[in-house]
């Protein structure tokens, strides 16, 4: 709050508390009170008692207003930001729970509620658990929908309709922004009756995900950032708040709704399901292991951290790994996240047969302590990845990038 | 704008003074919001009725910018067009009649940030448009930023510039070349 601000709030206080007290009591009242100051001086107390807690009331009524007012410049300050509007599912779920459309008079919604329904007969399946049905709906979601890259188009024509931020958009379209994504996600959950939320940040450029209640936790799960292409790596599936943050869009700041807590990666598929990989050269044997004849496939797997290094630092470094190596014929796409509480970097490693989809890269350095490097022997894994792979493969990076702070 | 609203508040509650608080915080509430929603009614108003005086002179401009990268800037948009008058707001924080030209050359394939924008305020306060073009410029970071990371070098070296009383933006991976062009053009 600047100074100007805090002087302008004390003078509405001030004003406020010494005129509201006459107005608010009668005229004979109040000259009654003036006169018996003089008469009665016992008195006194009371009626400060009285001004003090009449003050504190005004006080905090213009805390929430400055709040309020706070909110409404924020409001007026991103007028010209183009942020989407949030789908109501809240009459397709009804129809949904009712197995009945006729309430829906929106031709998109009949349609929504009829595609809702064929696909939730086609994955979920009885005896599923909220967890199941929750990956189900997931896969589902990424592997029918692709993002609408036009919306990041600066001038938009308002003759062409765009459905990319909602359920109609992927049904229909199968061509979403993260909004689309989100409210999507949102409609299948309140379908299954598993808690779910949105959280629409547009405070750094627009971006949407969910929040998810499974197994009694929140969770963050963004289909947009799950960092695939054509096999899901779950690197934005169940995750918890400190991952979700490295992504770069804020939530929680003060204003707008707050959002519960998510601390858990129990339901992360990666952490769940993650071969151990001994030590960083056995890696490349197990990457020739991924997939039937054809070596395409994805696989989870889970590395300790080195002695001496940090868990931000080494899956840095597996990142950088996993960037340089590149095939002939095929393409890696991955994901690396650390567990600094179990002290594991998980990878989440797809090999496919390529395709013209942008991946995005959110690699970030960072000043924390925890970004020490381990020290690894680039020139044995190189040979490593030869053996594995033969020709097929390429691999250079340059090791003096991340000169290992460990002492030996 | 605080202090405004502050006054504002401040004013209220002293003409409401004797009544009930908890009908002054809804009242100040709903004027503000009522306040704001008809700024936003105005706005889009005016939008509706904003009327270019003349016909733009940056056709040439346009095309040969579009020729000189033709695979990346596919669209376009020019004062007194409908696409530019309703995207003027968005992309420059104005009307269109607050603008006495402009252009806008971009990718409109989706994915690709490259983009030249051309104004000239008809006020003839550059300095004001080149601050809403560099805002634009990190408007353009944060919408690129998650979505497609390998296009931020680039707006990252996008320039904004000035000549002849037109303010200019250049986000391209040839941005020297069009630069050198959108001189001379505007010279």
């Amino acid at each position: 709050m600047n100074k100007s601000r805090i002087t302008a709030l004390l003078c509405a206080i001030a004003v406020t508390a010494s005129g509201c007290a006459a107005a608010a009591d009668s005229s004979s009242e109040s000259q009654t009170d003036s006169s018996s100051q003089t008469a009665a001086p016992a008195a006194e107390p009371a009626a400060f008692d009285s001004r003090q807690e009449e003050l504190q009331e005004l006080t905090h009524k213009l805390e929430q207003m400055t709040k309020r007012i706070d909110e409404l410049e924020k409001r007026v300050k991103t007028f010209s930001y183009d942020a989407h509007d949030i789908y109501d599912d809240t009459a397709v779920i009804e129809a949904y729970k009712k197995s009945d459309s006729s309430s829906l008079e929106d031709e998109k919604d009949r349609f929504v509620y009829d595609c809702l329904t064929a696909a939730l007969k086609e994955i979920i399946k009885e005896g599923m658990t909220d967890y199941e049905k929750e990956k189900a709906v997931y896969d589902y979601i990424f592997k029918n929908a692709n993002y609408n890259y036009k919306n990041l188009n600066p001038v938009v024509d308002d003759t062409v309709e765009d459905n990319s931020h909602t359920p109609y958009g992927f049904f229909r379209d199968h061509s979403v922004i993260c909004v689309g994504y989100a409210t999507t996600f949102k409609l299948f959950m309140d379908a299954l009756d598993i808690e779910c939320r949105i959280i629409h940040s547009t405070e750094q450029g627009e971006h949407a995900w969910n929040v998810v209640k499974i197994g009694g936790k929140w969770h963050h799960v963004d289909v947009f950032f799950d960092g695939g292409t054509q096999h899901p790596l779950y690197g934005a599936f169940n995750v918890t708040d400190e991952l979700k943050q490295q992504q770069g869009y804020p939530w929680n700041t003060g204003s707008g709704p707050v959002y519960p807590e998510c601390t858990s990666l129990e339901y992360n598929p990666v952490v769940r399901e993650a071969k151990e990989c001994k030590s960083i050269y056995e890696l490349p044997k197990k990457l020739a292991e991924i997939g039937g004849e054809d070596g395409t496939g994805s696989a989870f797997f889970k590395l300790a951290v080195p002695e001496g290094a940090g868990a931000y630092g080494f899956c840095q470094q597996l990142d950088a790994i996993l960037t340089n190596i590149a095939f002939e014929s095929k393409q890696i796409s991955y994901k690396c996240f650390a567990d600094a509480g179990t002290g594991c970097c998980y990878i989440s490693v797809s090999i496919e047969i390529p395709d013209d989809i942008i991946l995005p890269d959110d690699s970030d350095i960072s000043d924390d302590p925890d970004y020490r490097y381990a020290d690894i022997d680039y020139d044995r894994l190189s040979r490593d990845l030869y053996s594995a792979f033969g020709s097929e493969v390429t691999f250079y990076i340059d090791g003096d990038q991340f000169e290992s702070s460990m002492e030996y | 704008m605080k202090v405004k609203y502050i006054a504002l508040l401040a004013a209220l509650l002293m003409s409401g003074c004797g009544a009930e608080g908890s009908s002054s915080v809804s009242e100040v509430s709903s004027a503000a919001e009522t306040t704001a929603a008809a700024a936003s009614e105005a706005a889009a108003e005016s939008v509706s009725d904003s009327q270019p005086e003349a016909a733009s002179s940056l056709g040439e401009l346009c095309e040969k910018l579009k020729a000189a990268d033709s695979s990346v800037l596919t669209g376009s948009a020019i004062y007194g067009e409908r696409l530019f008058e309703k995207n003027c707001k968005k992309l420059y924080l104005c009307e269109q009649s607050d603008l006495t030209d402009g252009l806008i050359v971009y990718n409109n394939g989706g994915g690709k940030a490259d983009e030249i924008s051309v104004i000239k305020p008809a006020d003839g306060n550059t300095d004001t448009a080149v601050k809403v073009l560099n805002d634009r410029k990190e408007l353009r970071y944060n919408d690129f930023k998650g979505y497609v990371p390998a296009e931020l070098p680039k707006i990252e070296a996008g320039r904004v510039f000035t000549v002849n009383g037109w303010c200019v933006l250049v986000i391209s991976d040839s941005a020297d070349s069009l630069e050198k062009l959108v001189r001379e053009e505007l010279s």
